[in-house]
């Protein structure tokens, strides 16, 4: 028979299961923001977002709310109202890293992030190529997502230092 | 860091987006996949950041309550992990347990949310004996997106013994023996680290060997000798022929010479002496490591005396299995009322019993004495031989001592009598032939250095000793 014994640290137990303040905020700022730029209809597609944030997580939470602004933003939206419409969206992304150990060094990996594949994809849009943006959007995260992976089996040592053979 | 299925979900969430926005003919869903991919690498970034404080601060413990085991016996083994500070991953911890043990019930711990320490206890079975060593637990850790695996933790050994052999009994005419075997001085002086004793000085000997204080007592000067100690190469001789097979199960002649064996290997490395095998079945020698201090060598040795079975396809008592050839004194013994015999068996016989030139042909094709004689070729001075083998041999057996003591060594045989293995023999008739096998046992420890010593079981040793002791007490009474 297998006998097993835990110890569970009580300091912690107070901040367990807390609610996501943050990323609260951030759904808050959502709703504002597109009811700000297109009214009613912002406002419901801020409260959808919201609701699936809730259920489902970030990403789909970007992908529902993105999909739907599809049907509401028109051609002639300017850079300004763009910045609007994705400030509380950005604001969902970095949430969780106001919990993370070292916030400073995460915040900035995600900014640079979104600002590396935000330029590759104006790069590509002014080629009128919409196509070409898509590819290299999803090449650069895909890469920067195998940059991550290789730093992490070196800091394991689960790879060679590369010496001489 | 392998994705999981919620990754995959999420990078083809982004991939469709991506896709919608060329049909939709709107870069809005391709600002989508941007957010998500940025997402999804501070995620990452997280975890391997995670991952690696992990590394850090868990501390995962094997232990077992003993790790010297017998073939079949149980241990208590526990899997205990510690985290310095919680960490926002799901954590489980495999145990490195060797293949070869059974386990009563899977361990597999848990270390989730605010958890720090853990540990769990089960029981294993060990049903091969060897040493097992245990692997580093698998540390798994995921946050749901990816997992990565950690080999981490403490690696204890466990030695398995066969079963069989707790009343080995090591003695010589019924009376246990105690073979000492440790530092082995040479009669010799000379540099040293033991004073032997104090001498005038010679003309050559260094000035670091002058005793000032019994120089100063004494007229004249005085040097200080000192024991040399040496290191005694040791040949483990195991006989594993057909013979060797015989005793129940377990309790076989060659699992209570194993234990031997077993006893003199760690003697041996205690006191860092050199120790090498030879291991000889019914063809000849069939395995020979040289001998070595080397710890890696020490370990080769047991876990080969360990694995030692006899032949099966051969019947242990098969006399031509082991026809011996007639020492020379026996053949003079046999000749003796054939002397002025002239016919024809007679002068075949003779011509047999006198052929001395074929007898040493014969013994010298012997797998033990080629053993022994092998040994002391690559044998670099004196040491001692150890011969591990039973009485089903004893020409051979003592024309092999006789060759090892003739170089320079010491021998020790422990042999394992058949009397003391067959339960089915009459205890009268067994202390009968006990009596015999004593009798050449004296014989062979009559030799000049040579200690020979029984080995068997001590329950059936005592019941054919009591059996005698019956036996004469009634004689006795009858007289």
């Amino acid at each position: 028979m297998t006998r097993y014994r835990t110890h569970v640290e009580s300091s912690h137990l107070s901040s367990y299961r807390t609610l996501d303040l943050p990323g609260l905020a951030a759904s808050l700022i959502i709703v504002a923001s597109l009811g700000y730029l297109f009214e009613f209809a912002g406002v419901a597609v801020g409260v959808v977002t919201t609701i699936t944030w809730f259920a489902l997580g970030t990403p789909y939470a970007i992908a529902v709310g993105h999909v739907l602004l599809a049907t509401l933003v028109r051609p002639s939206l300017t850079v300004e109202s763009l910045a609007i419409m994705e400030v509380g969206f950005v604001a969902l992304v970095l949430a969780p890293l106001l919990r993370a150990p070292a916030p400073q060094r995460f915040l900035l990996a995600t900014v640079v992030t979104i600002a590396i594949v935000a330029v590759i994809t104006v790069l590509a849009l002014d080629t009128h190529s919409l196509t070409l943006a898509a590819v290299l959007s999803l090449g650069t995260i895909a890469t920067l997502c195998y940059a991550v992976h290789r730093l992490t089996l070196v800091r394991l040592g689960k790879v060679d230092s590369g010496g001489a053979p | 860091m392998r994705p999981t299925r919620r990754l995959w979900a999420i990078a083809t969430l982004a991939v469709a987006l991506a896709l919608l926005a060329i049909v939709l003919a709107t870069p809005v869903p391709l600002i989508a996949t941007a957010l998500i991919g940025a997402w999804l690498v501070s995620q990452l970034l997280t975890v391997s950041d995670a991952v690696d404080r992990l590394e850090a601060t868990l501390t995962v413990d094997q232990t077992l309550d003993t790790t010297a085991i017998r073939v079949g016996e149980t241990t208590e083994y526990t899997l205990s992990a510690r985290l310095d500070s919680p960490v926002p991953l799901d954590v489980t911890i495999e145990p490195g347990v060797p293949v070869s043990a059974t386990m009563d019930d899977a361990v597999t711990l848990s270390l989730t949310g605010e958890r720090t320490e853990v540990w769990a206890t089960t029981t294993l079975v060990w049903p091969v004996s060897g040493q097992h060593r245990f692997t580093p637990a698998t540390v798994t850790v995921t946050d749901g997106l990816v997992t990565e695996t950690v080999a981490t933790g403490t690696t204890p050994t466990a030695i398995v013994e066969p079963k069989g052999v707790r009343d080995l009994h090591v003695g010589a005419g019924g009376q246990r023996a105690i073979v000492a075997y440790g530092e082995h001085t040479t009669d010799h002086t000379g540099p040293g680290i033991k004073p032997a004793r104090i001498r005038e000085y010679r003309p050559g000997d260094p000035a670091d060997w002058i005793a000032w204080k019994a120089t100063a007592r004494l007229p004249g000067v005085y040097t200080r000798d000192f024991e040399i100690e040496t290191d005694r190469e040791t040949w483990l001789v195991v006989d594993r022929r057909s013979t060797l097979a015989l005793g129940p199960p377990g309790h076989t002649k060659l699992d209570h010479l194993r234990a031997v064996g077993i006893g003199i290997l760690q003697s041996s490395r205690s006191s860092d002496d050199p120790v090498g095998l030879l291991v000889v079945d019914d063809d000849g020698i069939e395995q020979t490591i040289q001998p070595s201090t080397d710890p890696e060598t020490h370990r080769t040795i047991r876990n080969r005396l360990l694995t030692l079975t006899p032949p099966r396809d051969v019947t242990p008592t098969d006399p031509i299995a082991r026809r011996q050839p007639v020492a020379t004194a026996e053949a003079r013994r046999l000749a003796a009322p054939l002397e002025g015999d002239d016919s024809r068996f007679a002068l075949t016989i003779t011509d047999y019993l006198g052929d001395r030139t074929g007898y040493h042909r014969r013994i010298a094709d012997e797998p033990l004495y080629g053993a022994v004689t092998e040994a002391l070729a690559r044998s670099g001075g004196s040491g001692l031989v150890a011969i591990l083998t039973d009485d089903a041999a004893l020409t051979e057996l003592t024309e092999t001592a006789k060759r090892a003591r003739r170089e320079d060594q010491d021998v020790l045989v422990c042999l394992a009598p058949g009397v003391l293995y067959d339960g089915d023999t009459d205890p009268e008739a067994a202390y009968h032939d006990y009596v015999a096998f004593e009798e050449h046992r004296r014989r062979l420890a009559a030799m000049g250095r040579v200690t020979a010593l029984e080995v068997g079981p001590s329950d059936r040793l005592g019941a054919i000793l009591a059996s005698g002791r019956r036996s004469r007490e009634t004689t006795v009474i009858a007289t």
